[in-house]
């Protein structure tokens, strides 16, 4: 236990070391994607709104599954569950990614995996400044219940970088798993009630994604909050905690097992 | 007077060639089932030792593939050694094999802060030595432009230039002045040398024996991952060249 703590201790120690190569890190994945476009940054809003937009005319006039201000329900739902996915799958590539880096450096593996989450949180917050255009343009009243929020989205964070971490080490071992992933996702999409109303799924399925699929938990939540104008529901929160916690410590492990061997692989 | 810096004990590293192989899941499978295959190990180094006191400038020498590189990224601590100890005891800047982790998509100007931040630089001490990075490397005109349009000289430049900046206790170069001009060469050694009466540890890789010569006092010479001869620079070089 002591040299457990010990070794925590000397992780934050040197950790705190590498912050300003974080910031770097993370301010490098932005630039490189948004630098050779003419709307460079701006496309980090305007992109959600527009498949937004998209998607509220298709699924508004084909299908009709009269979810009230639906333009809000789908977006809260995207915006969560696209992160789930982006983060995870961006730290899954982040350690394979930066191989060639890892060969001449020596840096700590764990800043890439960092960097990648750190990415994709700003990058939501971009589509948090979407977020609020569509509140304003559907003229939905913003409840106090926002301030539980914060709490859902540090769940969701967590859990996405642990779960990512853990493909990340899949993914220096096999590199199948980048592919496997993909098909996956799309699983994972048409299985989380993103454009369409929950009690669309027959029982068994739906007892399946409330109980068991994270990304719902938390889409769950933030339609509890800006739709709903309540409190998130304390068995989702619970769920939310504890996916977190489970993921995070499976991460981490997998992780601290591999990190020895990961330069072998890579 | 002998203050070691590096002290190399018996050092092995092994490879498993296996997992360098590309392989699909289906063979991953299949190897996972015939256990014995999984496993293909090679020695890069066999059983090295080498001390470095503070101060000293070292040469590294020996053919393709005898293990230099593995050796300088062991200081590093890129790689772990198999058996045997390695202890390092001082900060290291580290220029492996052309170009130091630059990221192609970056501008020069980026890349100078990415990489001392890496080099374990504080930003202030990136932009204090920012004109020096740039004056040496004599880039001026480029650091605008991403690295990825820079010929292989221009990358070792910067490469050198942030490296010998970082005030590392040790600096690590292999084979980087090789893609250098003959001018750009003979400051980098200027620099080497400025460093080496300032204090710094050096090693150093090069094919070049005049090179090695004119930088270096002590010399190791690896074959086949082993090392055969340790010694003044000018022993080693010339039992090197007179090999048969
Ligand atoms: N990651 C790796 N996996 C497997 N084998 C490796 C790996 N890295 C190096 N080797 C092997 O280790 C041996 C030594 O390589 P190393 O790069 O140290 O040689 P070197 O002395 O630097 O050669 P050169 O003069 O060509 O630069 C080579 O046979 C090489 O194939
Ligand atoms: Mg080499």
């Amino acid at each position: 236990m002591n040299r457990w703590l010990t070794a925590v201790r000397l992780t934050v120690k040197n950790g705190i070391r590498y912050i300003p190569l974080l910031q770097n890190l993370i301010a490098r994945e932005l630039k490189k994607k948004y630098r050779r476009s003419v709307l460079g940054y701006v496309w980090c809003v305007l992109n959600p709104l527009l498949v937004m937009l998209i998607m509220t005319v298709v699924f508004s006039r084909m299908f009709r599954y009269d979810i009230p201000n639906f333009p809000v329900y789908l977006f809260a739902g995207r915006m969560m569950f696209s992160f789930v996915t982006d983060c995870s799958g961006g730290v899954m590539k982040s350690i394979v990614m930066n191989g060639p880096l890892m060969r001449k450096t020596r840096i700590p593996y764990y800043v890439f995996p960092l960097a990648s989450t750190g990415s994709a949180v700003v990058n939501f917050g971009f589509h948090l400044i979407a977020f609020a255009i569509v509140l304003i343009f559907t003229g939905t009243p913003v409840s106090w219940h926002v301030i539980a929020f914060p709490a859902v989205c540090l769940e969701m964070f967590l859990f996405s970088f642990g779960f990512g971490l853990l493909l990340a080490v899949c993914n220096v071992y096999v590199r199948d798993t980048d592919y496997i992933y993909a098909v996956f996702t799309t699983a994972w999409l048409y299985l989380t009630p993103l454009f369409y109303p929950l009690a669309l799924l027959p029982d068994t399925l739906r007892a399946v994604v409330t109980n068991l699929n994270p990304a719902y938990f938390f889409v769950e939540m933030s339609r509890d909050v800006f739709l709903a104008h309540q409190w998130p529901s304390g068995g989702m929160l619970l769920r939310g905690a504890a996916v977190s916690a489970v993921f995070l410590a499976i991460g981490l492990f997998a992780y601290s097992k591999a990190k020895k061997n990961l330069i072998l692989y890579i | 007077m002998a203050d070691p810096i590096i002290q190399i004990k018996d050092a092995t590293v092994r490879f498993n060639l296996d997992a360098q192989r590309h392989k699909s899941l289906p063979e991953h499978l299949r190897g996972f089932l015939k256990r014995g295959s999984r496993f293909q190990e090679f020695f890069a180094l066999k059983g090295v030792s080498l001390t470095v006191n503070r101060g000293e400038s070292w040469g590294i020498i020996g053919r393709n593939g005898s293990g230099k590189s593995t050796l300088l990224k062991l200081v590093t601590g890129i790689l772990q050694p198999y058996t045997g100890t390695v202890a390092v005891s001082g900060t290291v800047a580290p220029l492996l094999e052309l170009g130091a982790g630059f990221d192609d998509e970056l501008t020069g100007r980026e890349n100078i802060m990415m990489n001392g931040l890496i080099l374990g630089m504080t930003k202030k001490q990136v932009m204090d030595s920012f004109d020096d990075i740039v004056s040496f490397s004599e880039l001026e005109q480029f650091l605008d432009v991403p690295v990825r349009n820079y010929s292989s000289g221009m990358r070792a430049r910067l490469g050198f230039a942030v490296a010998t900046c970082a005030r590392a206790d040790i600096l690590i170069s292999d084979e980087v002045l090789s893609t250098g001009d003959k001018v750009f060469q003979k400051k980098c050694e200027e620099r080497m040398q400025d460093l080496l009466s300032g204090g710094t540890t050096l090693l150093f890789v090069s094919h070049s024996a005049d090179a090695v010569l004119r930088v270096c006092d002590r010399a190791m010479w690896l074959d086949d991952g082993k090392s055969v001869m340790t010694g003044s620079a000018q022993d080693v070089v010339d039992a090197y060249l007179n090999r048969n």
